[in-house]
């Protein structure tokens, strides 16, 4: 066996290139960043108190219900439309469970002046836009119009946070109490209240839902390729301390949700 | 100089091996694509008809309070029969288009009735277009993505080979139309 002649060597060439035409199509989808907490307050606009009232609620949403709702507040999206900003941030940090596809983000771009809220596919029937969109309405463009972004960051959490529990039959504990959900100064909603318009708003979104049904949940979908893994429900770990963020599990987003400015 | 031959044997053994793998993977592949091409315009179609039928409501709503607008209703209920009616991806797409400016007329009618943008019903109408608008252009998106792989693939060697192999030919993109990126938009 001594050395292959030049044509021998051009057939192994050959050889070669052909196996790497058969394995050629696989590619990664490349992930940047991804959020080490439930509140990545990049535009410093949340108090630290609410900030950390608001990693514990979401924490304690992932770890009853499963949804993963992450806060992001920015500058700005740098010219990007709001909803293709937040749908690739949704997308690229896979939020919410594989399968489930139970991913909400809540994006505030502060010198834009607009918020989005993202919902996977899985919580268009829990979350529909026109309930979403009623939430913005109802807490956070008001409080927003008056300067509270933390307050009105918090409120829209609090409220999103209950519905979705609430449809799975729990009880979230970490209640932001101290945010009164102020209408303009006499005094605030006391929680209570606050919690009545939460269920007002839920037996808005059934009847929603029922009148509609072609709008509920979420269409077949074929053709998708997962990242790979068995995510089992209350067996996570939340190992890496306070507000850790354990990373997306492969939910799926289609551009649901509602968006605005103030 | 025996040696010699058998190693090229043994070669060319191997490039007929590799050529039948080659072929037999590759061979279904311009199927799954244009499987994965129609079960994304399954999805395109699924959020055009959530918008089709927010439709009756949103024109309800509407008419509550700019009853005498009915030039502008008349256009939205044609271009929404138009778009039951369109088929194919280009009808679809064309149909799709001008139903678009149909509404985008109907909710710039908020401008002239001020008592449509204090109507939470009509506002929650109006979040519920905006997000069936916002989904029909994702999944338009990934629609076209799909197609542009599939003709990319079935224009260009080796997939041209396949692809005539198994009669798939390109597809059709799902195209936005010159009326619909100058239709009025509303400022929301």
């Amino acid at each position: 066996m001594n050395s292959l002649s030049p044509w021998t060597s051009f057939l192994v060439r050959c050889c070669a290139f052909l196996c790497l035409l058969v394995a050629a199509p696989v590619s990664v989808p490349a992930v940047t960043g991804m959020p080490g907490s439930y509140v990545v307050d990049s535009a410093g606009v949340i108090d630290e108190s609410t900030e950390h009232l608001l990693i514990a609620r979401l924490q304690e949403l992932e770890q009853k219900t499963g949804t993963q709702m992450v806060v992001l507040t920015i500058d700005s999206t740098g010219g990007v439309p709001i909803e293709e900003y937040a749908l690739d941030k949704a997308e690229g940090w896979k939020l919410g469970q594989e399968g489930r596809d139970n991913g909400l983000l809540f994006v505030i771009a502060m010198q834009d002046k607009r918020y989005r809220i993202e919902t996977g596919y899985g919580l268009e029937a829990v979350l529909p836009d026109s309930l979403a969109g009623g939430i913005a309405r109802q807490y956070l463009i008001p409080l927003f119009g008056e300067g509270r972004f933390s307050d009105g960051i918090s409120a829209t959490v609090l409220v999103i946070t209950d519905i979705i529990a609430r449809t799975q039959g729990v009880t979230l504990d970490q209640v932001p109490a101290h945010v009164s959900v102020q209408k303009t100064g006499n005094g605030g909603i006391p929680l209570k209240e606050a919690l009545f318009i939460v269920l007002f708003f839920l037996m808005l979104g059934s009847g929603f839902s029922r009148l509609y049904p072609s709008l509920r949940g979420r269409p077949g979908r074929s053709g998708r390729y997962y990242a790979g893994g068995f995510p089992m429900a209350g067996s996570r770990g939340f190992g890496g301390g306070f507000g850790a963020f354990g990373g997306g599990r492969g939910g799926g987003f289609g551009g649901g949700g509602v968006s605005g400015g103030w | 100089m025996n040696g010699k031959f058998w190693t090229t044997l043994g070669i060319i053994a191997g490039i007929i091996l590799v050529l039948a793998v080659m072929t037999i993977s590759q061979y279904n592949r311009p199927i799954t694509m244009k499987e994965a091409v129609d079960a994304q315009w399954a999805q395109v179609e699924n959020q055009l008809k959530r918008r089709y039928d927010l439709i009756p409501n949103l024109v309800e709503s509407v008419r509550g309070y700019a009853a005498q607008e009915q030039e502008i209703f008349l256009g939205v209920a044609q271009a929404r029969k138009a778009y039951f009616s369109a088929e194919g991806v280009d009808g679809r797409a064309r149909a799709a288009s001008e139903l678009e400016g149909a509404l985008s007329r109907l909710l710039l009618l908020q401008e002239r009735y001020p008592e449509l943008k204090s109507n939470e019903n009509f506002l929650r109408l109006q979040d519920s277009l905006e997000g069936a608008e916002n989904r029909i252009s994702v999944e338009r998106k990934r629609y076209n993505d799909q197609v542009r792989a599939l003709n990319t693939y079935v224009k260009t060697f080796p997939g041209v080979l396949f692809a005539s192999l198994t009669g798939v030919g390109p597809s059709a993109y799902f195209e936005v139309s010159e009326a619909e990126q100058e239709a009025p938009k509303v400022k929301f």
